[in-house]
C-alpha cells in the first residue's frame, strides 16, 4: 500500500494516555500506601507527652513540629489520617452497598421506584452537614456514631445515579428479549444489569471517600464526631484552633494539609479509573 | 458520452481512513476505515457506492467533506474540478459547491420555517421565487414553505432536503443513505428526486447498501466492501446473470437479489484474522487462490469501469 | 396455529394504530406484511409477540392465550441487531441466553465459531443479526415475526439468513410473519402476503 506517504490529514502527535495515567495512579496510590503502612510503624512511644519539647516548629528532626504537650505532629498526622481512612472505608462501603441495593430495587416495580425517589429526594433536600451531626449526635458520637452517620447520610447521590443507569438499562431492548425468552426479573437484574452497574459503583465509591473522609473531619473538628482522646484530624485541627493565635501556625498547616491530599489522591484515583474503564466519557482524545 | 465532454468533477485516488483512538485499558489502536478508495464523478452523472452496512462508506462523505474527527488519519487525493482538494478547500467549498444530503431528517433545523432554509441557500436575489420554482418542481405545495419540520411528514422532509440541494448551486450532491426504512413509494419518489439532480447538470455520488436502487438510477455501481472498492461497473452491467460483472463479490451480491436468484453464497471463511496483505474478499471468496492470499491485487481498468481481482 | 384476534392499540393519548385486527399464521406458513411507513407495523409485531399489551383483542398460540411469563412460543427479531444484543456479553453468552439453540442452525446461518469468544462491538450488523436470529430459534419457538430483519443487510447476507429461515420452518414447521418494504423479498418468500391497511 503506497498510501501514507501522501497524507491529506495528519492527527497531531501526543503523548500517550496510557502511560500519563499509568504514572498519575502509581504516585498517588505509592503515597496514599506510604501513608497508611507508614501509620502502623508508629507505636504509643512516638506519641508520648514530653514536656522538654514542647512547642518546636518544623526543623529537620520533627517535620511537622510538635504540639503543646511535646507529641510529635508528623506522628500525630499520620495516626490521624489512617483512622479517617478506616472511618471513611467503612461508611462508603456501606453507604455504596444500600445505593447498590435501592437502586436494583426500583426494578420490581413502579411503586418501589417511587419510594426510592422519594427517599432520594428526601435525603437530598437536607443539608448533609446537619443530618449527619443529628445523626451522629443521637448515636452518641463516637466511632460507631460518626460510622453510621456518614454511611446512612452517603448514600443518596450514588442511589440517584444508579437508578438512572437501571432505568436506561432495563428499558434497552436487549432486556425486553431477554424477558421474553423465559428470564425472570431476578436473573435479568443479575445478568444484565448488575454488570452495566459495577464499574459505575466502583467509580461511584471511590468518588464518595473525599466527602465522606471531609464530612468525618467535620464533625469530629466540631465536637460531634470521635471522642476527643483519639488522634483524628478533627481533634488535632480543632485543638490547634486554640494555640494559633500563640504563633503556634504548624499544628493546623501540616495536618489539615495531609488530609487535603488525601482527598485529593482518591479524587484523582477514581477519575483515572472512570477513564481507563471508559475512555469515551466526555474526554476527547 | 459525457466522460470524455467534460473533465472529472470529482476524482477521489487512493484514499485511505484511519482512526486512532483509546480502547479498554487506554490502549493506543488503530483502525482501518478505508484502505484504497478510488472514484470519479463527472457532471451529470450519478455513481453509486454500494456496500454493507459498517463497511465505512458513510465515511466517504465525511472524507469527502471534511468532516471528520480530529483523531482521524486521512491518506490519498483529492480534486474537484481537476484541484486538489485540500483542508482549506473543503470547508470553502462545503454547503456551496459540494452539498450533502444527510442520512437523517433530523437534519432539518427544528426552529426555522422550512422554506427559509431553503432560501437560506440560494444565493441570488429573488430567493422567495426561486425556492418557490423548486418547490414546484419537486410537487411541494408552497404553503409547506411557512411550516416547521416537525409539521412535515417524513416524505416531505427528505423532499425538503433535497429541495435544499437544488437550491444550492452545488455542483456535486452527496446523498448518505437516503431510502432505508421508507416504503415503497416514499423510496421510488426519493430515487426520482435524486435522478432529478443529475439531471439538471449536478453530479451526485450516492451511498447506499441497496444494490436495487443503486443500479436502477445510477450510471455506474461502485461496490465497496470492507474498505476498499473492489469493482467499478456500468449500472447496465447489473442484469441477467450478472455475467458482465468482472468482481465475485459483486457477482454474488447482484445474484442474492430477491428479484434475481436469491442465491446465499456461503462463505467458505478458509482465514479467521484480518491479515493486511491479499485481497480483502478471499476469505469469502469461491475463487481464491495462494496467490490472493500473498498479494493485494491492484486496480485493472477495463471498459470505463475498474476491478480489483487477479481473476477477472 | 397464531390466532390474532380484534386488537387494538393506540398509546396513550393518541388516536388508535390500529383497531380490531385479525390475522392468523398456520405452521410452517410464510406470511408476509407490508404497508406504509409509520402505519403501525413494528407495534403490531410486538403486539404479537407480546412485548406490548394490547388494549382490546387476544394473541392465541394453539387456542391458549399467550403467557407473560416463561420463553414465549412467539418471539420477534429486531431491525436493529446492534439495540438487541447486550454490548458487554460475549457473542456465546448472547446465544446461551436462549437455552438449548440446535448447533446446526449456528452452521446453516453461517455464524464462524471464532466469532462466539467476541464481543458485539467487534462483528458487523449482519454477523450479529444471524446470532438473533439464532437466538430467536430457540427450542420452544413455534413462530417468528421478522420485522425489517434485514433491511439494513446487504443482499447476500440477506439471502443466506432468509435461505436458512424457511428451511428451518420448513423442518420444525414454524409459521414466519415477514413485515417489510421490499415487495420483491415478500413475493420471493411468502406463501401469501397481506397489506396492513386492508386488516383493519
Amino acid at each position: 500500500m503506497s498510501v501514507s506517504n501522501n497524507i491529506i490529514r495528519k492527527r497531531k502527535n501526543m503523548w500517550s494516555l496510557r502511560v500519563k495515567s499509568t504514572v498519575i495512579v502509581s504516585v498517588s496510590l505509592s503515597i496514599l500506601v506510604g501513608m497508611l503502612i507508614s501509620s502502623f510503624f508508629i507505636t504509643p512511644d512516638k506519641l508520648v507527652v514530653d514536656l522538654q519539647l514542647r512547642n518546636i516548629a518544623p526543623s529537620l528532626e520533627h517535620l511537622f513540629g510538635t504540639d503543646w504537650m511535646g507529641r510529635d505532629m508528623l506522628a500525630r498526622t499520620l495516626k490521624g489520617l489512617s483512622l479517617s481512612f478506616g472511618v471513611g472505608l467503612l461508611s462508603v462501603i456501606i453507604s455504596s452497598f444500600i445505593a447498590l441495593l435501592l437502586s436494583l430495587l426500583t426494578l420490581t416495580n413502579k411503586a418501589v421506584d417511587v419510594c426510592v425517589t422519594w427517599l432520594i429526594d428526601l435525603f437530598l433536600s437536607v443539608p448533609h452537614i446537619v443530618l449527619l451531626i443529628l445523626i451522629a449526635f443521637t448515636l452518641g458520637g463516637g466511632f460507631k456514631g460518626v460510622v453510621i452517620g456518614l454511611a446512612v447520610t452517603h448514600w443518596p447521590s450514588l442511589t440517584r445515579l444508579l437508578r438512572a443507569e437501571v432505568l436506561q438499562i432495563n428499558s434497552a431492548e436487549y432486556v425486553a428479549i431477554s424477558q421474553k425468552l423465559g428470564k425472570t426479573k431476578a436473573w435479568v437484574a443479575a445478568h444484565h444489569v448488575l454488570p452495566h452497574l459495577l464499574p459505575q459503583l466502583l467509580i461511584g465509591s471511590i468518588l464518595l471517600f473525599p466527602h465522606a473522609i471531609l464530612h468525618e473531619a467535620a464533625i469530629t473538628f466540631l465536637g460531634f464526631g470521635l471522642s476527643p482522646e483519639t488522634p483524628a484530624i478533627g481533634i488535632i485541627l480543632s485543638e490547634a484552633m486554640r494555640y494559633l493565635s500563640t504563633g503556634m501556625w504548624w499544628l493546623a498547616l501540616f495536618p489539615g494539609l495531609a488530609l487535603l491530599v488525601m482527598v485529593g489522591i482518591f479524587d484523582i484515583l477514581g477519575r483515572q479509573l472512570q477513564k481507563w474503564i471508559d475512555p469515551f466519557s466526555g474526554d476527547h482524545l | 458520452m459525457i466522460e470524455q465532454k467534460y473533465r472529472p468533477l470529482m476524482e477521489v485516488r487512493q484514499l485511505s481512513l484511519h482512526f486512532h483512538q483509546y480502547g479498554k485499558e487506554l490502549r493506543k489502536m488503530m483502525t482501518v476505515a478505508i484502505t484504497n478508495f478510488d472514484m470519479t464523478i463527472h457532471r451529470e452523472e450519478i455513481v453509486a457506492v454500494v456496500g454493507a452496512s459498517g463497511s465505512g462508506k458513510s465515511l466517504l462523505a465525511n472524507s469527502i467533506l471534511g468532516i471528520l474527527p480530529k483523531n482521524a488519519e486521512l491518506g490519498g487525493k483529492l480534486y474537484f474540478e481537476g484541484e486538489e482538494l485540500t483542508i482549506e478547500k473543503q470547508i470553502q467549498l462545503r454547503g456551496k459547491d459540494i452539498f450533502l444530503i444527510p442520512q437523517s431528517i433530523n437534519a432539518l433545523d427544528p426552529l426555522m420555517k422550512t422554506g427559509k432554509q431553503v432560501e437560506l441557500v440560494i444565493k441570488k436575489k429573488d430567493r422567495k421565487n426561486i425556492r418557490k420554482n423548486i418547490f414546484k418542481k419537486l410537487g411541494l405545495p408552497p404553503e409547506i414553505g411557512d411550516l416547521y419540520p416537525f409539521e412535515l411528514s417524513g416524505g416531505m422532509a427528505r423532499r425538503v432536503l433535497v429541495a435544499m440541494a437544488m437550491a444550492s448551486e452545488a455542483k456535486l450532491i452527496i446523498a448518505d443513505e437516503p431510502t432505508p426504512g421508507l416504503d415503497i413509494d416514499a423510496r421510488n419518489e426519493t430515487l426520482a428526486l435524486i435522478k432529478h439532480l443529475s439531471d439538471s447538470g449536478k453530479g451526485v455520488m450516492f451511498i447506499t447498501h441497496d444494490l436495487n436502487a443503486a443500479h436502477s438510477i445510477a450510471d455506474r455501481v461502485a461496490v465497496f466492501y470492507a474498505g476498499q472498492t473492489l469493482e467499478v461497473a456500468n449500472a447496465k452491467d447489473f442484469s441477467g446473470t450478472g455475467n458482465s460483472l468482472r468482481h465475485p463479490y459483486s457477482r454474488a451480491l447482484w445474484n442474492a437479489l430477491p428479484q434475481n436468484n436469491f442465491f446465499p453464497t456461503f462463505e467458505v471463511q478458509k482465514f479467521t484474522e484480518k491479515s493486511p496483505t491479499g485481497c480483502v474478499y478471499r476469505c469469502r471468496c469461491p475463487l481464491s487462490t495462494d496467490l490472493c492470499a500473498q498479494q493485494q491485487p491492484e486496480a485493472k481498468m477495463v471498459d470505463n469501469g475498474m476491478v480489483r481481482c487477479f481473476h477477472a | 396455529m397464531l390466532e390474532v384476534e380484534g386488537v387494538s392499540y393506540r398509546h396513550t393519548r393518541q388516536p388508535w394504530l390500529f383497531r380490531n385486527l385479525s390475522l392468523s399464521i398456520a405452521p410452517g406458513e410464510i406470511v408476509g406484511l407490508y404497508g406504509k411507513s409509520g402505519s403501525g407495523k413494528t407495534t403490531l409485531a410486538q403486539v404479537i409477540a407480546n412485548y406490548l399489551k394490547p388494549e382490546e383483542g387476544i394473541v392465541k398460540v394453539n387456542e391458549k392465550k399467550v403467557k407473560s411469563t416463561g420463553p414465549n412460543p412467539v418471539q420477534l427479531v429486531w431491525q436493529h441487531p446492534e439495540k438487541a444484543i447486550n454490548p458487554r456479553w460475549k457473542m456465546k453468552n448472547v446465544l446461551a441466553e436462549a437455552g438449548n439453540v440446535d448447533p446446526r442452525i449456528f452452521d446453516a446461518l453461517g455464524i464462524a465459531p471464532s466469532w462466539m469468544t467476541r464481543y458485539p462491538s467487534e462483528l458487523s450488523g449482519g454477523e450479529l443479526q444471524r446470532f438473533c436470529v439464532a437466538r430467536a430459534l430457540a427450542p420452544n419457538t413455534e413462530y417468528l415475526i421478522a420485522d425489517e430483519m434485514t433491511t439494513m443487510l446487504d443482499a447476500i447476507t440477506q439471502a443466506q439468513i432468509w435461505y436458512t429461515i424457511l428451511q428451518l420452518a420448513k423442518k420444525r414447521a414454524i409459521g414466519v410473519l415477514v413485515i417489510s418494504h421490499d415487495e420483491q423479498l415478500l413475493e420471493r418468500i411468502c406463501d401469501r402476503v397481506i397489506d396492513f391497511n386492508q386488516l383493519h
